[in-house]
């Protein structure tokens, strides 16, 4: 036997699980949103002593809330400059979230609720929206991993529409077997009624929107049903249809939870584009109509 | 080479004893001295071949001398932890260029463990730190040399080569790093063969055998003085050691030919097609040592084999019967507990037990005795049949697997099945982190003027993915073949590049990769139009493959683009790295 001792171990059961939160991962979590929770007290402090100092404290809420969004927009562009070591991605990506947590109490100092005025309630929606998206997108960024795990084996999205025209192909030679033989044709009937669009068409919007089992649950039932008019030769041939079913309904899923993910992105940057052409026309606006900071 | 050089070497050994008959017309001899070979001079002290670097080529001693030096003129540096770093040193580290890749290649270039206790003896005795240093000669070459030779000499164990010897073929001839660094005694010239040259030399029978005896004679040497485990046996007892202990090769060394057809089969018959080093329920006769190479270990179980770890270079099999047997002097030893099988090829030392019982165990520290085999799972009747027999063996399996590798059985099964053991700097993507936004691979793309050097999917263990990127191998089989040379392994940092100036997109290197991380791509010019071959109006090819980023000071940009941190680099060719990432995985 091998003698290079390793004392240390974990339980070959759960070696790959995820083990749950630790010190340092709290801590992780903890320290940023205390420096935050400070950021947010000290620009509080500094409104109030604007504002007793009877000058135009929007001014300083404002344009701290202008600098953050500025900080929140060197995400997208740290994403595009690879050739420049400026640090992990991930560390952006965290520092985003926390300026972005930031943002939202900037905004409640400088704006509050509700706004009052069509330029200003435009930008406090797009505001809302833009929060709202960050929101989600981190939410579905969570989440994803293990959702795309459930769906089996990890497909590249580009390959996915090639995958699906196989998959429906087999599905189609299978029905076409099927319908060759008297016992087996019930399984070609129920293709042509039930099945066939579900392997030709792309799935709908609010699928897309929220994936969910009922569809794949209720075409296996259906299928699951015609047992009793097929031989066993055609109950064979319809346990693969049942595995051609779950397999798109697999590629589906993928599809889906992947979209979502880059709707979301996309949605969040093109509001935060938006917000910032706003910004700047609510600046010069401001500066316009204010005779003093 | 100029052609009277040529005629000047075919008159000398060993090609002059050499028969041109079993060289083929494409490439004889004589070609093979143009094309694959060179003369090189050096002053005395020059350094010829630094131990650590990966060597590409022998060396033949033409005239002077050099000597080589058999213990480490250098520290090897520590490894990096794999432990995931705590939140300071996390963030800290983010704003720290990536240099780890690179680090980590380098310390695992250098040689491992620790040094003998002879060597440290010496160490004690002489301690001045070998220095090198570059100078411009007056024909405007730079050389590297040792400082103050003399002393060096004096204080490190070395053995001097004169004229026809030849050195360097071993690390030449299994991709791997020199063990030994050589140095110019007098002003020498040496004739440099490339490995590719070296490998058809060795179609002549006479000059195959005299390679392998002297791969076999340095191998045993070099490694034996290296091992951890002999530090404590004094010169006569390590004299005695070497000189009953045996090298074998195992396997193909081509291996990659044969692996995919294999890899069809099931995978007990895949098992079954590996050679056997050492049979579970034999009587123990050798500790095995492990030189280079991989192999399993196994035991029957049901119909199958259950493997419990995977070997590589530095580790051991035998020694928890042997060292049981030496605790028990009177009760009857121990068979072998479980098989051992050469995955591929492997080379290995085999020291007889008696001289184990004999001159090392008795030497060795108690914390580093194997535990009491307590539980066997053969003892000297056979087979262990007991009431208690399921749990018991079990228990103790699980035991001897605990302490052995922390792994789960089935990811080592799969990693040993996938090969993916040859990996130093393997792709593993956390797919409880991955969202699938490609990020990863739009910044490699970005880095490598728009085709990205790998693609996200491969094979996958739970929520491990094994991307298809070059794991830079430590059995770089890629390399074989190469008409041109232009894959190569860079000396310092281990990384595999291909060198697109001299890559004539011949196919060899990315259909012997038994990963297909190796693809072909079409030779574009600057405006992005395809490159056609005139005569055939096919398109041009070009390996490519993952260069780790190599020469940019970014890191690779595949890593530091991953925004969910589910990209990492990891050495699978040895458990520990990937053990400590697991353990480290909830943090």
């Amino acid at each position: 036997m091998a003698s290079n001792a390793q004392t240390n171990s974990v339980k070959p059961a759960n070696a790959l699980e995820a083990t749950g939160w630790d010190v340092s991962r709290l801590a992780r979590r903890i320290v940023p949103s205390c420096i935050v929770l400070f950021a947010w007290f000290v620009l509080k402090t500094v409104r109030n002593w604007s504002e007793a100092r009877m000058q135009n404290e929007a001014f300083v809420t404002g344009y701290s809330l202008a600098a953050i969004c500025v900080l929140l927009l060197l995400l997208g562009l740290r994403k595009r400059i690879v050739s420049i070591h400026f640090g992990r991605l991930a560390v952006w990506q965290q520092t985003h979230h926390y300026l972005g947590l930031m943002s939202v109490g900037a905004y409640a100092l400088h704006a509050g609720f509700p706004t009052t005025g069509w330029m200003e309630s435009i930008l406090a929606v797009n505001f809302w929206f833009i929060a709202m998206s960050g929101l989600i997108s981190w939410y579905v960024n969570r989440t994803s991993p293990s959702m795309l795990r459930a769906a089996g084996h990890q497909i590249l999205r580009q390959d996915i529409a090639s995958r699906a025209t196989l998959i429906a192909k087999k599905a189609y030679d299978l029905a076409l077997v099927s319908a060759g033989k008297n016992d087996t044709a019930a399984l070609a009937d129920h293709y042509r009624v039930g099945l066939s669009s579900f392997f030709g068409k792309r799935r709908s919007v609010f699928y897309q929107i929220s994936p969910t089992g009922r569809p794949r649950r209720k075409l296996l039932a259906g299928l699951e049903n015609i047992d009793r008019y097929l031989s066993e030769e055609g109950r064979s041939q319809r346990a693969k249809m049942s595995d051609l079913v779950q397999a798109r309904d697999d590629l589906d899923f993928q599809s889906a939870v992947q979209n979502r993910l880059r709707f979301w992105a996309a949605a969040h940057t093109w509001l935060l584009g938006c917000f910032l052409v706003l910004t700047i026309a609510h600046i010069v606006i401001a500066h316009q109509f204010t005779s003093s900071w | 080479m100029l052609t009277r050089d040529i005629g000047w070497m075919l008159a000398q050994p060993p090609f002059s004893q050499m028969n041109p008959d079993v060289f083929p017309s494409h490439s004889s001899l004589e070609g093979v001295l143009r094309h694959d070979c060179r003369i090189l001079r050096f002053e005395p002290s020059d350094i010829v071949v630094r131990e650590g670097d990966y060597g590409s080529s022998a060396y033949l001693v033409l005239r002077g001398s050099v000597r080589a030096f058999l213990e480490a003129l250098w520290q090897p540096r520590g490894k990096p932890s794999d432990n995931p770093p705590n939140w300071l040193a996390w963030l800290k580290n983010q704003f720290k260029p990536n240099k780890i890749n690179d680090q980590t290649l380098q310390e695992g270039n250098r040689r491992d463990g620790n040094r003998s206790g002879r060597q440290s003896a010496i160490a004690e005795k002489n301690r001045i730190v070998p220095e090198q240093k570059v100078e411009t000669t007056a024909e405007g070459k730079s050389r590297i040399f040792l400082q103050d030779i003399n002393a060096i000499i004096d204080g490190f164990e070395s053995e001097p080569l004169g004229v026809g010897e030849i050195f360097g073929e071993m690390a030449a001839i299994t991709r791997s790093q020199h063990r030994y660094t050589v140095v110019a005694n007098t002003p020498t010239i040496l004739l440099e063969m490339r490995w590719q040259g070296l490998r058809i030399m060795r179609r002549d029978k006479g000059f195959r055998d005299y390679l392998d005896e002297r791969f076999r004679e340095t191998s045993l040497q070099t490694h034996l003085r290296e091992t951890p485990l002999l530090r404590f046996l004094d010169d006569e007892s390590m004299a005695k050691v070497i000189a009953e202990t045996k090298i074998e090769s195992i396997g193909d060394r081509e291996w990659f030919s044969e692996y995919r057809d294999v890899q069809k089969l099931d995978v007990q018959s895949q098992i079954a097609r590996e050679p056997l080093i050492a049979t579970e329920g034999h009587a123990v006769k050798d500790l095995i040592l492990i030189r280079a190479g991989f192999a399993r270990r196994s035991f029957e179980l049901g119909k199958g084999h259950q493997t419990v770890a995977y070997l590589g270079r530095g580790s051991v099999f035998g020694l928890a019967e042997l060292a049981h047997q030496f605790r028990n002097p009177t009760s009857k030893p121990l068979p072998y507990q479980e098989s051992l099988r050469a995955l591929g090829f492997v080379d290995i030392l085999r020291i007889p037990g008696k001289l184990v019982l004999t001159f090392i165990l008795p030497k060795i520290r108690s914390s580093e005795m194997p535990s009491l085999i307590t539980h066997p799972r053969y003892d000297s009747g056979g087979l262990v049949v007991s009431e208690s027999l399921s749990q018991a063996r079990f228990e103790n399996a699980y035991d001897v697997e605990k302490s052995l590798s922390a792994l789960e059985t089935s990811l080592v099964e799969f990693l040993v099945d996938e090969r993916l053991i040859n990996g130093k700097q393997t792709m593993m993507i956390d797919l409880d982190r991955c969202t699938g936004c490609d990020e990863c691979v739009k910044a490699c793309a970005s880095t490598h003027e728009g085709t990205p050097r790998f693609v996200r999917s491969g094979p996958q263990f739970g929520p491990l993915l094994f991307a298809h990127a070059c794991m830079h191998c430590a059995d770089p089989v890629c390399m074989i073949g190469c008409p041109t040379g232009a894959i190569a392994r860079d000396q310092d940092t281990g990384i595999i590049s291909v060198n697109p100036q001299t890559c004539i997109g011949c196919k060899i290197c990315s259909e012997s990769c038994p990963y297909d991380n190796i693809v072909m791509i079409q030779v574009r010019d600057e405006r992005g139009r395809a490159a056609i071959d005139r005569k055939t109006q096919l398109p041009i090819l070009q390996a490519s493959k993952c260069d780790l980023c190599h020469g940019r000071n970014t890191g690779p940009a595949c890593q530091n683009a991953c925004p969910h941190q589910a990209l990492f680099r990891i050495d699978t060719s040895e458990t520990s790295a990937l053990e400590n990432w697991i353990r480290g995985r909830g943090s």
